[in-house]
């Protein structure tokens, strides 16, 4: 299990969601991408980020939730083969993890992490960028 | 073994250069065996390479190159020119080198087996001079860099020839490492700084780690006696604070670079796009000042935007002249592969190359070299005869295989001509058929382009089945498809003669096959029409366009649902920019106009449209993997207000409405 250190904490459909620090290389306001045809069922199309165009992924279709969308919504960009965007609904905090407040999803795969009251499921930038 | 990542991106750049250069030494050396200066090249790209692969610890192509190295220097001394097997030793070690240095690229290790290369090499000195077979090894020992210098230090590089009155090579090679340890530390050498007992050669390398002068490291070398020469040199080590920010580590004049290279810098390819690409939004970002600044009343305003104008027009001119390369540097690989392939198959080729100072954006020249590479196989495989089989059609044995470049607008076309058997029609609609692409009738009627045509259909060919047949066609449909993805065309034109006679078996003559690409100059930018659809911006290649027409001053027909335009006596059908075949269940109300554009093989097509924009200079940029190829779009493209347009693939489109279902199919109704 990869040591967890700080992660970026979204907010996403009432839930809390952390990336690794070192995978996510941006964040911006979310602006509506450019729709594109894709086989990718969540890719919504794409943005210019300083000239490169990269995809937008709805986090909220791939997880299974529903986005509050709003004003606060960002586009956090992740490292990966390419960078692809992430559309969430905000961006909390970044949270230094101890490995003792990390421990498996109780049913299903991955990890999530106990910070207080506060449950924070852990994402892999790596796979979200496939 | 050092660090290497940090210095593998300018290691590997300097080996390909080095390595097109001894390309280039074997062909002037094949075309005159007596060529002083390119055997000179030979020794001193081994030479080069060494160096470099030593500091980087490659043994494997130390151990190789060392080699060469010292059988060129043998050999060049000689008169009468090379050995006639010279040329195939250094081929081998050329692929080998080449095979190596790639796959050290791609992230893998050194693969190399030097020893049957090196006894090979060994063997062409051999039948003159079998003194010089003494074993002379005592192993190589590659300085160790992980062993950082220390602050004041140098790595110096000494070579020292003995005398050939030496009696005893490994003493003298002891007191020479003696010698020099005095100034510092022995960090390797060949031979071995611990084999220097069994050594038997005329030349010790060693390398030390010293705060001395390099001038000083010789003096003392010297004093050791019984060395006929000695040379030292500080090796230019990438600094690690350069490499760390990024800057191409690179040394000229350093390890026996080429004069030319002293008024060149070489640049990070990557850099070179991101240049381009910031040059493009500074012309976005103008535009939009220029906007402006035609709406506020300042003094002196409209005079500092037109000067801001010229210089950056200036600036964006010279940024695409710096991209430019002579597509020589593609052609460059060819004399090679033709000799190589020509010989396999028995076959006697001229090689021709045309036009190779015809300069081309860097992405294209890069583009280019898999295409060609396919087209002139095949003209070798397929199109060029046998001498034998040339005699027997009253042509020269020997064929002839031509490759040029020219300008012609916008574009650069690069053809590859052979004098061969041409494609035969009716041997090509006997595959097609048995293929199921060509029913009976068709095939009947099957003239030279629509064969032609035919050869770059999918599932057309495969290789075992076609290399007898059709005289082209091994994976013409991949030639085709990268060409495309670069915006470009590839055509085939064969003149071929089948004389009429009562017997009918007298050979085909022909005049040969044309294989023509045309791509863009830059893949950078392009001239475009700019459209909306659905309120959505999209680019449409001006070079394409045909003309425009307004959707109320024509009445749209519609065949099986799918709408067609009548235009002077065609009926073109219309489609849709975004890559569905038909316009969406909203039908064409909104569409108001139709922009007709030329697409692949002479087809056209008319896409339905709802605003025609004007025409824009548009910097491409290129498309997520994730886009779907249904979505009909080569680039995408960044408009002055941030949005994105995606850039009309009208040859994908084409097929898309051609073909409905299947685009793949296209050929077969040829």
């Amino acid at each position: 299990m990869p040591a967890v250190d700080q992660v970026v904490v979204c907010a996403l459909g009432g839930e809390e969601y952390g990336l690794p620090v070192g995978q996510v290389r941006e964040i911006v306001r979310y602006s509506a991408p450019r729709p594109v045809a894709s086989d990718v069922p969540w890719m919504r199309g794409v943005v210019s980020l300083r000239g490169r165009l990269v995809p937008v992924h709805d986090l909220a279709a791939r997880l299974g939730v529903t986005a509050a969308g709003g004003a606060s919504a960002k586009l956090v960009i992740v490292e990966g083969d390419e960078p692809v965007g992430l559309v969430v609904d905000d961006v909390v905090e970044v949270l230094s993890l101890d490995q003792a407040q990390v421990e498996p999803v109780p049913s299903g795969s991955g990890r999530i992490a106990r910070v207080g009251e506060r449950l924070v499921l852990l994402l892999d930038g790596d796979e979200l960028g496939t | 073994m050092i660090e290497q990542h940090e210095y593998l991106p300018s290691f590997l750049a300097e080996a390909r250069e080095h390595l097109q250069d001894l390309g280039l030494a074997i062909v002037r050396i094949e075309a005159a065996p007596g060529d002083r200066c390119a055997a000179d090249n030979v020794f001193r790209v081994a030479h080069s390479l060494k160096g470099m692969s030593a500091t980087m610890g490659f043994d494997a192509i130390v151990a190789l190159t060392h080699a060469m190295e010292d059988v060129f220097e043998l050999l060049r001394q000689r008169a009468g020119g090379l050995p006639p097997d010279a040329i195939d030793v250094l081929s081998a070690c050329l692929d080998a080198l080449e095979t190596t240095v790639e796959e050290i690229g791609a992230g893998g290790d050194e693969r190399l087996d030097p020893a049957p290369l090196v006894e090979r090499l060994r063997r062409l000195a051999r039948d003159r001079s079998p003194e010089q077979e003494l074993a002379r090894d005592g192993g190589a020992a590659l300085p160790d860099l992980t062993r950082a210098l220390a602050p004041g230090e140098t790595l110096v590089h000494l070579v020292a020839e003995l005398a050939d009155a030496c009696q005893m090579p490994a003493v003298r090679a002891f007191m020479l490492h003696e010698a020099l340890r005095a100034h510092g530390e022995l960090l390797g050498g060949v031979p071995a700084p611990d084999m220097v007992e069994r050594f038997a050669g005329r030349r010790v390398e060693v390398w030390v780690a010293t705060r001395a002068d390099a001038s000083a490291l010789a003096d003392s070398a010297r004093a050791v006696g019984e060395l006929a020469d000695v040379r030292v040199r500080e090796e230019a080590l990438p600094s690690p604070a350069a490499a760390a920010a990024g800057e191409p580590a690179h040394a000229p004049g350093g390890r026996g670079a080429p004069p030319r290279a002293a008024a060149t810098v070489r640049v990070d390819a990557e850099r070179l796009d991101e240049l381009l690409h910031l040059m493009g939004e500074l012309v976005q970002h103008r535009t939009t000042v220029e906007a402006l600044a035609a709406e506020a009343s300042v003094p002196g305003l409209p005079q500092a935007v037109q000067r801001l104008a010229r210089t950056s027009q200036a600036l964006q001119e010279t940024v695409t002249r710096v991209r430019m390369v002579p597509v020589e540097s593609v052609f460059l690989r060819f004399p090679r592969l033709v000799r190589d392939l020509a010989a396999r198959l028995g076959k006697q080729v001229e090689l021709r190359l045309e036009g190779a100072d015809t300069e081309l954006d860097r992405t294209v020249v890069d583009a280019l070299g898999d295409p060609l590479v396919h087209l002139v196989r095949n003209a070798l495989d397929h199109g060029l005869e046998t001498p034998d089989e040339r005699a027997a059609a009253g042509k020269p044995p020997t064929g002839v295989l031509e490759l040029s470049a020219r300008h012609a607008g916008g574009h650069v076309v690069v053809s590859v001509r052979d004098d061969g058997r041409g494609i035969d029609p009716a041997a090509v609609a006997r595959v097609a058929v048995e293929r199921g692409l060509l029913d009976a009738d068709d095939a009947a009627a099957l003239d030279a382009a629509g064969a032609a045509e035919l050869l770059f259909a999918p599932g057309f060919s495969t290789a075992a089945a076609t290399t007898d047949v059709s005289g082209r066609g091994v994976g013409m449909d991949a030639v085709r498809e990268s060409v495309r993805a670069l915006g470009g065309e590839v055509s085939l034109v064969s003149e071929f003669r089948r004389p009429v006679t009562a017997s009918g078996d007298l050979p085909a003559t022909s005049q040969g096959t044309t294989a023509t690409l045309r791509l863009p100059l830059t893949l950078a930018s392009i001239a475009a029409l700019l459209v909306t659809v659905d309120e959505l911006p999209y680019a449409i290649p001006l070079d394409r366009v045909v003309r425009t027409v307004r959707l109320d001053a024509v009445e749209v027909r519609s065949v099986r649902g799918a709408p067609l335009l009548p235009l002077g006596g065609e009926l073109l059908p219309l489609c849709e920019v975004a890559g569905r075949r038909t316009p969406s269940d909203a039908g064409l109300a909104d569409r108001a106009f139709a922009v007709v554009v030329n697409a692949a093989s002479g087809r056209r097509v008319a896409l339905a449209v709802a605003s025609l924009e004007g025409q824009r200079e548009l910097v491409t940029r290129r498309l997520p993997r994730s886009v779907s190829h249904r979505a009909g779009a080569a680039a995408g493209a960044v408009l002055p207000d941030g949005s994105v347009a995606l850039v009309v693939d009208c040859d994908a489109l084409c097929d898309i409405a051609r073909c409905g279902r299947n685009p793949g199919q296209e050929g077969a109704s040829a």
